[in-house]
């Protein structure tokens, strides 16, 4: 109500002054003419609490101003009054209309997917953590590769697994190569330069013959370091090698050691030649004393048919051998067990152990094999 | 496309009533920018030149049956839906440039155009792409009693049914709404210019005598009534007498004219009271206790609401200015656009 309503006589009723509230000036002339609530709520539809709260201007109790807009005009029609002026009237009273709002969903109360989606994320967690579960095993139980020498190198050719191969690992197989033949004739050969102490030991077969004198008491101390082991082993080492050498002497290098012993040193090796034409390049080379020496000291040794690579590390990881192979190449492998093995390109390598050859390619993958060996339990 | 959006930066989103009698644009922020008779006139130039528009709007409606042999004036909306595309787009194109402000930088705006809830999806996506094609960016469309509802100022939204009565130019709608949806809706082909037609047809047979689309509205706005009233008003119109061949001059009262709508209004009434038995019972105590919204320019005859408030016996409102309801509506609609979990909108 406006102060000039509250100013008037709310006793006198039949006195409409300009600025008084619509519901007011409607009562007013609803009185004047004598007509009840009721009939001009059931006149105009309405039920009689509307009509009495619109006279008494509670438009709370009213719905959208919409409809009061439509009642005032209903009614003030009905009484014969202009609408206008009581709606501007009434439009002064009342405030903004109510803004539209948008039903939104209650957020994560999503009924299509809210009992399943909770399972949904649960498999797919639990099957993110067998994943990354199987991916550390893998990574745990993978051998040791060192990154040079990674399985895309011996993809590419030789000369690219040359360049991959630091300086520090060539040195390293040289060393590791002249300490596992420091009684054979080639001693003077320049010791930084792989290549060329794998060549003489290899192709060259004078040298053999030259070191054979000087490869006497290696075998006997040879011998005596087989003699060690096969203390533990038993004679079981002893007699598969001897076993072994009837049926093909040009076979495995073991072989060859135990030929050697009742015949003269030189002449089996060219003898085998022809016979075995895989291991040709290889076969010349170890004359049977410097086998035997070598086959007494450890039993594992590796001949290579064409380029290939190699590494060993022993139990403590220390690299004992690592460096690329050329055909003809060979290399005995001792250390402390188990020794770990990645041989690349398994088609050009050949291993035996203990005078047995050691199945390589069962072991790869790729072309590159990658195993543990512990030499004194060969299976 | 990315010029469009581009442009989009430069354009107001729109809201367009596209009615068969009326078109009017709401423009955010701005309000109702224009409000025109949706007609064209096409001028056929000679020699196979093809066709150019003369003038679009309240310029054309005056050329309506007034046309020489090489114009032709034509309203390219029929029962509230498209019947000429390519003069709708033309239209659409003509209203956009109109209320655009910016001369330089054509315009590219995000569209709300209402449309029949009756109408077909061909019938939407004629109208969606004839937007489109007069350069709007993105086109959304709304029911018309929708936007009706909102234009009047119902609070849609709330768990409260609502009846919303839309008598547009070529359909009249009737709807009930409650939690920003439509519970219940028809659509009947019956509206301004049925009860011109109407109204035409009764002049002819009682008459004798031919009378034009403008002279029927005029008698329709001047004395027409949907209710019997205590004056009786009357009107001096002139027509071709069928007879004599010659235009003659006679007087209507609105009883003859409320005579004459009879068939078209009790076909809205009868859809209203369709929809009332149609109602779940919950939202129709909610209407029946606050009664039946009118909007649309159809609402503006004399005492309609009467004769609804007569023949349901429920409360009848007029909506406040009743013509733009949509318009309005489908703009308040545009303000939340933007806003998630609009529910609003309709699909093709």
């Amino acid at each position: 109500m406006t102060n000039q309503t509250q100013a008037t006589d709310p006793n006198d009723q039949n006195v409409v002054e300009f600025g008084d509230s619509p519901g007011r000036r409607l009562r007013v002339q609803r009185q004047s003419r004598g007509l009840a609530v009721e009939r001009i709520a059931a006149q105009l539809h309405l039920k009689p609490e509307i009509v009495e709260a619109l006279e008494q201007d509670r438009f709370d109790l009213l719905p959208d101003p919409v409809f009061i807009t439509g009642y005032l005009r209903n009614y003030a029609r009905m009484l014969g009054l202009d609408p206008l002026p009581l709606i501007a009237a009434y439009q002064a009273h009342a405030g903004t209309p109510k803004s539209i709002e948008p039903t939104r969903p209650i957020p994560g109360a999503d009924l299509d997917s809210g009992g399943t989606r909770f399972l949904v994320r649960l498999v797919s967690l639990a099957l993110a953590a067998a994943v990354i579960a199987v991916i550390a095993l893998w990574w745990h139980d993978r051998p040791e590769v060192s990154p040079e020498l990674s399985p895309a190198a011996t993809e590419l050719g030789p000369d690219a697994t040359a360049l991959a191969l630091d300086a520090r690992s060539i040195d390293g197989s040289a060393s590791a190569v002249a300490e596992e033949t420091p009684d054979t004739a080639t001693g003077p050969v320049d010791r930084s330069d792989r290549d060329r102490v794998a060549i003489p030991e290899s192709r060259e077969s004078p040298i053999p013959d030259a070191a054979e004198p000087g490869s006497e008491p290696g075998s006997e101390q040879a011998r005596a370091a087989v003699a060690s082991p096969t203390s533990e082993t038993g004679s079981h080492t002893a007699s598969s090698a001897v076993e072994t050498a009837p049926p093909g002497p040009s076979e495995t290098p073991s072989a060859r050691t135990t030929t050697p012993a009742p015949s003269p040193g030189a002449t089996p090796a060219p003898a085998q030649i022809p016979t075995d034409p895989v291991v040709a390049a290889a076969v010349p080379a170890p004359t049977p004393e410097q086998a035997q020496a070598q086959a007494a000291e450890k039993g594992i040794v590796l001949e290579f048919t064409g380029p290939s690579w190699l590494e060993v590390r022993d139990a403590a990881g220390q690299r004992i051998i690592a460096g690329e192979m050329k055909a003809g190449d060979r290399r005995e492998v001792t250390g402390q067990a188990p020794l770990r093995f990645t041989v690349g390109r398994v088609n050009n390598s050949s291993m035996t152990v203990d005078g047995k050859p050691f199945d390589l390619e069962g072991r790869s993958r790729g072309n590159v094999a990658r195993f543990s060996l512990d030499p004194e339990s060969p299976e | 496309m990315f010029f469009r959006s581009l442009r989009g930066i430069f354009s107001n989103d729109l809201s367009i009533d596209l009615g068969t009698a009326n078109t009017l644009i709401y423009a955010r922020d701005q309000g109702i920018v224009l409000n025109e008779p949706s007609v064209v006139a096409i001028r056929h130039e000679r020699k196979g030149g093809g066709k150019t528009v003369v003038a679009v709007g309240e310029e054309a409606k005056l050329m309506l049956g007034r046309t020489p042999q090489s114009i032709t004036a034509i309203r390219p909306l029929k029962d509230g839906v498209i019947a000429d595309f390519t003069i709708t787009e033309k239209m659409l194109q003509y209203f956009i440039h109109k209320v655009h402000a910016s001369r330089l930088i054509r315009p590219s705006p995000r569209v709300l155009i209402c449309v029949p809830c009756g109408s077909t999806q061909v019938e939407r996506r004629a109208i969606k792409e004839s937007a489109a094609g007069a350069g709007a960016r993105e086109v959304f469309l709304i029911e018309e009693p929708m936007s009706a509802a909102i234009g009047a100022g119902l609070a849609v939204h709330e768990p409260r049914g609502c009846m919303v009565i839309d008598i547009g130019g070529g359909t009249s709608e009737v709807a009930i709404i409650s939690l920003n949806g439509i519970v219940y809706s028809a659509s009947i082909r019956v509206g301004g210019d049925t009860f011109d037609d109407s109204i035409i047809n009764y002049v002819r047979r009682n008459y004798g005598t031919l009378i034009g689309e403008a002279t029927a509205e005029r008698i329709k706005h001047s004395i027409g009534s949907a209710f019997p009233g205590n004056e009786v008003l009357e009107i001096e119109v002139r027509g071709r007498n069928l007879a004599e061949g010659i235009p003659r001059s006679f007087t209507l009262n609105s009883n003859e004219i409320l005579e004459a709508l009879q068939e078209p209004l009790a076909a809205i009434v009868g859809s209203v009271k369709m929809a009332l038995e149609q109602t779940p019972p919950e939202l129709g105590s909610d209407v029946a206790e606050r009664g039946i919204v009118l909007t649309g320019g159809g609402s503006l005859l004399r005492d309609f609401d009467r004769l609804i408030e007569e023949e349901t016996g429920l409360p009848v409102v007029v909506a406040e200015d009743p013509l733009t309801c949509v318009a309005r509506g489908g703009g308040k609609a545009l303000e939340m656009l933007d806003a998630r979990g609009i529910d609003l909108f309709t699909t093709e």
